[in-house]
């Protein structure tokens, strides 16, 4: 019963570029883990303000949140 | 030499990264060009996560400049943001900044590219701005510190190549100071060429070669007539003529009564 009240408090839902998802993560970092996006080049921006690499494993994400996960591709 | 923001490069050309038949193509006619500055974007990632690597892996390759563009982005706020998450991802304060203002002809909103160039110029960038062949425009994105402006030559992707003539010519001698780049609209090797006899320094194209029937020729065929155009600039074309003036001396020609000869 406590266990369920504890994954309760943590699954948060975030809009991850569109789409709306409920996850475990609470940090960037394992935003990607947990997506599965194993390349290394990102930026991302979290409620439209970048959140530089270095902060990756600090920055808390919080319910609501809107994320966006960009990496480079081809353009004019 | 071309100089951007302080930096210089011996090639003229801006080369764009998409839409060629294959990233082997792409890559190769990057180098063919002798462009030592390519665009490139920022989208969001995929499932699986490793499009942006392998693509971004080949550009490192080859070793060159990179220009993020906000490509897409319809709204000061967008085109700010993704500025932002260019700089981040791409280490540079670089921005080849795209307000679009209108769905079909990917004009771009000049108003709004203006409020966005303030905010970025504010925040560090270099800002490379998109515009219009409207010179009250261009004068007001140099004065706000752009040191570098974009006028299109005609409709992004059409290959009509300078259709705004006149005015671009206006902006070229109004705007000494700034470096001016022709961007969009080029199809044609002629196309640059004419851009720099004009006067402009650079041009940015990306379907002009990546479109054409062999791209890594195209790329090849550009960089000559780029290197034709600005050649033909420093050493200072003839003024046109209205009538005929014989290439070849009068004097002298056979069968003529020196008295009355007339030029042929």
């Amino acid at each position: 019963m406590q266990k369920a009240a504890v994954q309760e408090k943590t699954a948060i839902t975030l809009t991850v570029n569109g789409e709306r998802k409920s996850v475990r993560a609470t940090t960037p970092r394992e935003l990607l883990a947990e997506l599965e996006l194993k390349g290394e080049f990102f930026a991302i921006a979290v409620n439209r303000h970048v959140v530089a690499k270095a902060r990756w494993n600090e920055h808390v994400l919080a319910n609501g949140d809107s994320v966006e996960i960009v990496t480079p591709r081809q353009g004019g | 030499m071309l100089e951007l923001y302080g930096q210089r490069f011996s090639s003229r050309l801006l080369i764009g990264t998409a839409r060629y038949p294959s990233l082997t193509v792409m890559q190769e006619a990057v180098k063919t060009s002798g462009a030592e500055i390519v665009t490139v974007s920022v989208r969001r990632e995929n499932a699986g996560g490793k499009d942006g690597d392998t693509f971004w892996n080949i550009i490192r390759e080859l070793n060159v400049k990179v220009l993020p563009n906000t490509a897409g982005c319809y709204s000061v706020e967008d085109a700010v943001s993704t500025a932002q998450l260019a700089r981040e991802l791409f280490n540079t304060k670089w921005i080849k900044l795209e307000v679009i203002g209108d769905k079909a002809t990917l004009q771009p909103d000049v108003v709004g590219t203006l409020e966005a160039t303030k905010i970025l110029l504010a925040d560090g960038f270099e800002v490379f701005p998109y515009c219009t062949e409207d010179l009250t425009v261009a004068k007001r994105l140099a004065d706000a510190g752009c040191k570098v402006v974009m006028p299109w030559g005609s409709q992004i992707g059409s290959g009509k190549g300078i259709v705004h003539e006149e005015a671009l010519k206006r902006m070229r001698a109004e705007l000494p100071g700034v470096a001016l780049i022709i961007d969009a609209g080029l199809g044609a090797p002629s196309h640059a060429a004419k851009a720099l006899e004009m006067g402009y320094d650079a041009v940015l194209l990306n379907t002009a070669v990546a479109g054409s029937g062999n791209p890594v020729k195209m790329a090849k065929a550009f960089a000559q007539a780029l290197e034709a155009g600005r050649a033909a600039f420093e050493a200072g074309m003839m003024k046109p003529r209205e009538i005929a003036q014989a290439s070849t001396p009068i004097a002298g020609t056979p069968f003529t009564n020196p008295a009355n000869a007339r030029s042929s």
